[in-house]
């Protein structure tokens, strides 16, 4: 004789109401890939599959992080790796009390310039961008449709906090040149911390000075592409991880080689220096 | 009695099979106390006590076969459908779903061109789910689900404060979501490519309240990064399918749902015929 159990659903639970925000605990390791099509898959790695009523579903992991990059650096030319983590975590790491995490954006930058920026200051960072095109994984164009950008360059009256004295600068023209002063961004990060759209403003006053205008603009932009940080004294006025930066013609090396890290490989989740030293030393 | 109509449970499950219910569940759905009469209705299987349900009580009831899935499907399943508070695993967590359609408002800021692309993707979603119906609203009066943004009037006070994009759900006793609203900061999503991106990220996820996966790739709408190229993948519609089925109970607790898994395999495993579950039709 079968016994066949019938279940009914009754529902007892209380109603509430809730936020969206809900994540899980954080794995360092790339991510799923999950495909009725095997052909879809590179099959480099150890695969499992799960069974629906109706089709077969093959699971794979992305590939393991490539730092072959951060370690070529390492060995060539370690002050630079010291930059990077510095720029990047900001001294943090996740035994700190606040811990800043890598920030990469996850698609191509289009940047929309507000129309009261002068022509010819567009122009100019146009060109001082040029150079990066051959950043991997990473890429910037400029568009005059604001619904297509996901980075929007903004004038306002709005008044910036001047930072210069955190960043230690008591000389009047240097502080005057910091980009905290007058201008700051704010990026808009995905569920993973990555970054999906940044807003970079600029207090109006700033159109009266155009070398300053381009300077900072530069900068700003710099700094946004990886949420980078300044560093106190470092002695490199020609990068932009310098508070006293100096106008360049053209992207310093330190911080092309900056960038290249950063993008040298795309981690879906953002990691902490205690998971980058964990990766460089694997 | 059990196997002559379990026999017949699998040509016709709706007209010819016994209901039951444990005493609590009886108690709460019904809302009165089981009687000396009702005792003689008890079956005792294992340590439960099962009310069996009458004619009058039953005819508001539809049986579905349990649908089989392995167990790396519910493993990725119970990660996006159990959304833990604060990250932390609970037994207690429920799913949650939708029972009625949803009706989406959209606010008069939200543009022609931006309704017309969200509703293309509610109706993708329509059309491969069962039991997930979701249409606009043209009156608020009629609607159970509003899209609005920051520069707009605020339809949700527990939305006020929030200076991003969030949507805030309600659901009642039975974890039926009944009520949302989605709030964007247009200000910050300046353009209507971050809009709509974040709009549909958001809208996927009040479906069934999920919590978004770290380990997904950044292409599921059930991942928590962000992609260019975005799409609801073969995946998230067997997740999402099976979220809707009702090859399962719904609204259960993570305890619960475990329980009636292990019980339903172990039922087709031993019995070679599936339990069949049954849902009260309001």
């Amino acid at each position: 004789m079968y016994l066949f159990y019938f279940y009914i659903l009754v529902c007892v639970y209380a109603g509430e109401a809730q936020d969206a925000s809900a994540t899980w605990d954080h794995v360092a390791e790339p991510r799923l890939k999950l495909e009725d099509d095997l052909n879809a898959l590179e099959r480099n790695s150890e695969m499992a599959y799960t069974v629906s009523s109706k089709d077969t579903f093959y699971v794979e992991r992305g590939k393991p992080f490539d730092m072959s990059y951060f370690k070529t650096i390492m060995r060539t030319n370690p002050d630079l790796i010291g930059y990077y983590m510095k720029s990047a975590f900001y001294f943090t790491a996740s035994n700190s009390s606040y811990n800043y995490r890598s920030r990469q954006w996850m698609v191509p930058v289009k940047i929309y310039f507000d129309k009261d920026i002068p022509r010819n200051i567009k122009k100019e960072v146009e060109k001082f961008y040029k150079n990066i095109e051959d950043v991997p994984n990473f890429s910037i164009s400029f568009t005059n449709d604001i619904d297509k950008a996901n980075y929007q360059i903004k004038l306002t009256n709005a008044i910036m906090i001047d930072e210069a004295e955190r960043y230690g600068i008591t000389d009047e023209f240097k502080a005057r040149r910091l980009f905290f002063n007058g201008c700051n961004y704010t990026v808009i990060s995905d569920g993973s911390k990555n970054i999906m759209g940044c807003t970079l403003k600029i207090n109006k006053k700033e159109l009266e000075d155009p070398s300053i205008l381009l300077s900072k603009i530069k900068q700003g932009l710099f700094l946004s592409f990886g949420r980078f940080f300044m560093i106190n004294g470092i002695q490199l006025n020609e990068s932009f991880l310098s508070a006293t930066y100096e106008n360049q013609d053209t992207l310093s090396l330190v911080d092309l080689e900056i960038l290249k890290m950063h993008y040298s490989q795309i981690f879906d989740e953002s990691i902490d220096a205690s998971e980058f030293i964990q990766l460089l030393h694997h | 009695m059990p196997n002559a109509q379990g026999q017949e449970h699998e040509a016709h499950p709706h007209n010819n099979m016994v209901n039951y219910m444990t005493v609590q569940d009886y108690k709460n759905r019904f809302q009165r106390e089981l009687t000396k009469q009702d005792s003689l209705n008890f079956v005792i299987i294992k340590n439960d006590t099962l009310v069996t349900l009458l004619e009058k009580d039953r005819y508001k009831v539809v049986s579905v076969a349990y649908e089989y899935k392995d167990d790396t499907f519910l493993k990725y399943y119970k990660e996006v459908a159990f959304n833990h508070p604060n990250d932390s695993v609970s037994e207690e967590t429920s799913m949650k779903y939708w029972k009625d359609d949803l009706k989406i408002y959209f606010s008069n800021t939200v543009s022609k061109h931006e309704k017309k692309s969200i509703l293309e993707f509610t109706h993708q979603i329509s059309n491969q789910v069962d039991s997930l119906s979701i249409y606009e609203a043209k009156h608020i009066k009629d609607a159970n689900y509003v899209i609005y943004y920051a520069s707009d009037f605020e339809y949700d006070a527990n939305l006020a404060k929030n200076k991003d994009a969030s949507f805030w759900v309600y659901w009642n006793g039975g974890n039926q979501l009944n009520k949302a609203f989605l709030k964007v900061n247009d200000e910050k999503y300046f353009s209507e490519a971050l809009r709509l991106a974040k709009i549909k990220t958001l809208l996927f996820q009040s479906l069934g309240y999920f919590s978004l996966s770290k380990e997904f790739e950044c292409q599921s709408y059930f991942s928590n990064c962000y992609s260019n190229d975005k799409q609801l993948t073969n995946f998230d519609f067997e997740l999402l399918k099976y979220h809707y089925s009702y090859g399962i109970c719904k609204g259960t607790s993570l305890a619960t749902f475990e329980d009636q898994h292990k019980r339903a395999q172990k039922a087709l495993k031993e019995h070679k015929r599936p339990t069949y579950f049954s849902h009260i039709i309001d």
